[in-house]
């Protein structure tokens, strides 16, 4: 018996007799006699091959668990019908394989794209993703949950007399009183028109950005910041509209706040989150909007008076068609109609609804455990919704027709909302046959308009809607010509009344 | 492409280690490792894999000139020595360090502006010094073959992140023989720990410190220069400190993860490479700190830096002229920026007070030297971070509430309070706490064969699949997260 099995007896126990463990180390009286001591080490394992081999056996067995997972990922991964190719949670399509280049492949492009292509369409996306949300939940105490940060946040300039003189909610027209100091307007070119020659959003983009998230308990808050220059490009455009239809129509411009500026207080959002107070950012900007056909509407005081109500989803950046409909009240007052009374709608409850809040939450765990509820306001009359995504709109056909509030009762947690218009598409019309007169008005939203224009059928025969994100077909002077509108109306929300993407957009619409 | 990514995760390493395993002899093996660590290089750099070509013919060309002469005649093998190293770092001085020396005279001319960093190029860099000069004193043997120079140099474990593994330490095995599988579950397990730390924990503290202090991303966009240096001013005290916290915690989490998996994926195929971080935050000493850091980086500067210029041996003032010159490359190293070659200095500062008056106190004080190390250390990543001296100044100055800002704020106090456990634990992970535990878990089932084999499954078995399982989790959905390290 050698010295080397000695010691190994010593330090394991002699194997007993009969059958061996599985994790026993095999008997070696079968190894070779050494011929001499040597000092390299592959020389002493040669000593005892069958030992080498059984250590390294035992060491891949050990491995395999490894080795099986990953292998059958690996095949899961590559199994490209099983990629997911639109990620519907984030309505978004996701990256596609990218096309081979020679530059690509030199820049390094091509290589960091396939990358991108395999992570972002991996197999069972879902699964994992809401592994990873788990995971995350686990970090710390979510009792307040912070995502993002507020991003660019300009001063805000005070205007010399941003006072309600310039707020035309009794019609007149300020003009006409001298006395009456008019704030500076932004600079403005001559107004030109020109053709539709303006980018649009392409079907499947969003124009949705998400800063920060703020949850507490259940519910989701972004808070704003404030791009300047952008949101003065934004008034210069609404002026300019109101320029190119002085003597034709009267321009409206709603600007629906994030649902913390009127849900969280001045006092809290001012000194604690520390974002910029939208009621300053709406002064200044609705002041510098200008004309004697130009409507700013304040819709931020009414929401707030009204803020006990549930007039904001708490999992979604939108109002509820209950908050829209407080900004309508806003809007009636500026157009000097009465409002007609909620109680003469119909309640349509499209059932649970988690929204964008949810989707760009990197722990939604708190959100999901008390979704939002969806409910639609049927207005009263004999009203017809057409759809279109061609803008192929001409006096003799809108597109077709669709139920007036599209029933998504049925459909995922994540479409409730769109349940309004049937969604965004590029045109829309509401025509209500009850109201006799040839009255229109003509829309330009995002999805913040959705709920919103509902209510203008109690006043329009025709409610046109141009969804400024889609819509390309012509101009918005073309259109008041051709379809005899009376009055214009711009609703969007602050987000993107100061964002270049869409404040671009919004001109492209106007034709400037 | 980097570890940490799912296309390596998920395509290249099992079409790596499958090719590997069908291999029946020793050069087959190497020369597969040499397709995939060209290609894995190319993946990121297609143009970049020339000069990786090109610097490895250099020095194996070189070596083999040194190997022919005699060793008697030192002066001409010095001389191949020097023609190596001047062209070595010829190429590494301009791909990393011209903007640097430009800058130093006036504003770069546009080509020079236009400079691209080869990713990898410090660290494949010095390995091949290192592989010449270990021929020149006798180390080493020169190899004959070119592509077995390219392997040492390309083998994609640690060419782009290190470890710098030394050609002596690693030839025996890479060209000899190893075993094959012998390592084999240590080297899984030590990799999914890596990809663990990496994925699961780097990562998020380094999304911390972006929130907190300015993403890492913007730093260096002269751009949003205004915009970084408002968000610094008025971040709250609180949001400061661990904002700060989080960034000592992500580097060392993120460098020693890619060493982690470096080592992991060498033991995989039979390769032992040498560790390179030994729990630094344990550290009493500044000393002590850089034996536990970037080991191979800190025994590089030693053996062919410090001792060549004359170490210790030449009096007093001349240990601490190149104790100056050692941690001013140091830092350099780190960065082309004046602010990486002052964090090398700050701690040359430290290290000299060390060996001249605190040498004994420290080793009686064990809590205070420990604190001592930390809070140097935690400052010393101010300076790091920061290229631009005004934002580190203001960070600075935020720690102590100069900037005018309160303790702390609502959003702070939230975001902190979310990523609490994350921090508790990367601070364990930091300690050897884990690795006690395991082995002591190990020592306790040892002496019970079902205990034992229990134990076995479940460090070699269980764990790497659970943690490989979270890791690519963490991985799907999000965007290309390269290693802090990359830039070097």
């Amino acid at each position: 018996m050698n010295n080397e099995y000695k010691n190994y007896k010593v330090k394991h126990g002699a194997p007993p007799a009969g059958r061996r463990g599985r994790h026993e180390a095999p008997p070696v009286r079968k190894v070779r006699e050494p011929v001499a001591e040597v000092q390299n080490e592959e020389a002493a394992v040669c000593r005892m091959p069958v030992q080498r081999r059984a250590s390294e056996k035992r060491a891949l067995r050990q491995s395999m668990p490894f080795f099986v997972t990953l292998a059958l990922v690996t095949v899961l991964a590559w199994l490209i019908p099983l990629r997911p190719t639109v990620a519907e949670g984030e309505k978004r399509e996701l990256a596609h394989f990218p096309e081979f280049s020679m530059d690509a492949l030199l820049e390094g492009d091509y290589f960091a794209d396939i990358d991108t292509w395999f992570s972002d369409t991996f197999t069972g996306r879902n699964t994992w993703m809401q592994v990873n949300q788990t995971l995350e939940s686990m970090h710390g105490m979510n009792d307040v949950v912070m995502q993002g940060n507020i991003g660019q946040q300009d001063a805000i300039p005070v205007l010399p007399s941003a006072s309600d003189d310039t707020m035309k909610d009794d019609g007149e027209n300020p003009d006409d009183d001298a006395s009456v100091p008019t704030p500076t307007p932004a600079p403005t070119p001559e107004p030109t028109e020109k053709p539709w020659g303006g980018d649009s959003v392409g079907e499947g983009e969003s124009l949705n950005r998400l800063e920060n998230l703020m949850i507490i308990g259940d519910t989701a808050y972004e808070y704003p910041g404030f791009i300047r220059d952008a949101g003065e490009q934004y008034s210069a455009a609404i002026t300019r509209a109101g320029q190119l239809l002085d003597g034709k129509c009267r321009v409206f411009s709603l600007i629906a706040p994030f649902g913390a500026s009127v849900m969280l207080s001045r006092d809290f959002r001012e000194n604690e989150l520390g974002c910029t107070i939208e009621e300053d950012v709406l002064t200044y900007l609705e002041g510098l909007m200008t004309g004697p056909n130009v409507y700013p509407v304040r819709v931020i005081d009414r929401l707030i008076e009204h803020n006990s109500e549930y007039i904001f989803f708490r999992t979604d950046h939108h109002w509820t068609a209950l908050g829209a409909y407080y900004a309508y009240t806003a809007w009636c007052d500026a157009a000097g109609v009465s409002a007609v009374p909620l109680s003469r709608y119909e309640e349509f409850d499209q059932g649970e609804y988690l929204g964008t809040y949810y989707e760009g939450a990197e722990n939604a765990d708190a959100l999901a455990a008390n979704p939002d509820q969806c409910i639609a306001y049927v207005p009263p009359g004999d009203i017809s919704l057409y759809v279109t995504d061609y803008s192929e709109d001409t006096p003799e056909y809108f597109g077709e027709e669709m139920p007036l509030i599209f029933d998504e009762t049925e459909a995922p947690l994540g479409f409730k909302y769109f349940g309004f218009l049937v969604g965004d598409h590029a045109f829309n019309a509401l025509i209500n046959d009850s109201i006799q007169d040839d009255s229109a008005v003509l829309v330009y939203k995002n999805s913040m308009g959705n709920p919103f224009v509902y209510y203008l059928t109690q006043h329009y025969h025709s409610v046109y809607v141009c969804d400024y994100r889609y819509y390309e077909t012509r101009t918005m002077t073309e259109f008041v010509d051709l379809f005899g509108v009376d009055d214009v109306i711009f609703v969007n929300n602050t987000s993107q009344a100061e964002w270049y993407d869409s404040v671009d957009l919004v001109e492209s619409c106007i034709g400037w | 492409m980097v570890f940490s990514g799912l296309i390596f995760l998920y395509a290249f390493l099992p079409l790596c280690l499958l090719t590997y395993a069908l291999c029946k002899n020793m050069t087959a093996r190497n020369i597969v490792l040499l397709i995939f660590s060209l290609l894995f290089y190319a993946w990121g750099e297609p143009k970049f894999v020339l000069l990786l070509l090109l610097m490895s013919a250099i020095d194996w060309f070189a070596a083999l000139r040194i190997q022919k002469i005699e060793p008697r005649f030192k002066r001409a093998r010095r001389r191949w020595v020097i023609f190596a190293a001047v062209t070595n770092l010829a190429l590494i001085g301009w791909f990393k360090y011209a903007k640097f020396l430009f800058s130093v005279f006036g504003d770069p001319p546009a080509f020079v502006q236009n400079i691209a960093l080869p990713i990898g190029i410090s660290f494949y860099t010095f390995q091949l010094l290192s592989y010449v000069v270990d021929v020149e004193r006798q180390d080493a043997e020169a190899e004959k073959e070119y592509w077995h120079v390219l392997l040492y140099a390309s083998l994609f474990h640690q060419c782009i992140a290190g470890p710098i593994v030394r050609y002596k330490t690693i030839a025996a095995e890479l060209f000899g023989s190893r075993s094959a599988y012998k390592d084999m579950g240590s080297g899984v397990l030590r990799f999914t720990v890596g990809l663990a730390k990496k994925v699961l924990l780097a990562n998020v503290c380094g999304e911390l410190v972006g929130t907190l202090l300015v993403a890492e991303e913007n730093l260096g966009n002269a751009a949003l220069a205004e915009a970084n240096l408002q968000a610094l001013s008025q971040a709250p005290v609180s949001a400061v400190w661990a904002g700060m916290l989080a960034y000592a915690l992500q580097i060392y989490l993120d460098f020693s993860a890619y060493s982690d998996m470096a080592i992991g994926l060498g033991r995989m195929v039979g390769l032992h490479y040498q560790e390179n971080f030994d729990h630094p935050y344990c550290s009493r000493s500044i000393t002590e700190f850089w034996r536990r850091w970037h080991m191979s980086l800190g025994t590089f500067f030693r053996d062919y830096v410090y001792i060549p210029l004359g170490g210790s041996r030449k009096g007093g003032k001349r240990t601490i002229f190149n104790l100056f010159v050692v941690w001013a490359l140091t830092g350099l190293w780190h960065g082309a920026s004046w602010n990486f070659v002052l964090w090398g200095l700050y701690f040359f500062v430290f290290l000299v007070i060390e060996k001249h008056f605190l040498k004994g106190f420290l080793e009686k004080h064990r809590l205070i030297s420990h604190l001592y190390a930390l809070v140097v250390v935690y400052f010393g990543w101010i300076l790091f971070r920061y290229s631009d001296m005004s934002l580190g100044g203001t960070v600075l100055k935020g720690l102590f509430g100069l900037n005018g800002n309160p303790l702390t704020s609502f959003t702070t106090t939230a975001i902190v309070k979310n990523h609490i456990f994350l921090l508790g634990f990367s601070i364990l992970v930091s300690t050897p706490l884990f690795r006690i535990i395991g082995r002591w878990l190990g020592n306790l089932t040892a002496h019970d064969r079902f205990l034992a084999g229990a134990y076995q499954v479940v460090a070699y078995g269980i764990l790497p699949v659970t943690l490989l399982l979270l890791s690519t989790a963490a991985l799907v959905g999000s965007t290309y997260n390269p290693f802090m390290y990359f830039q070097f």
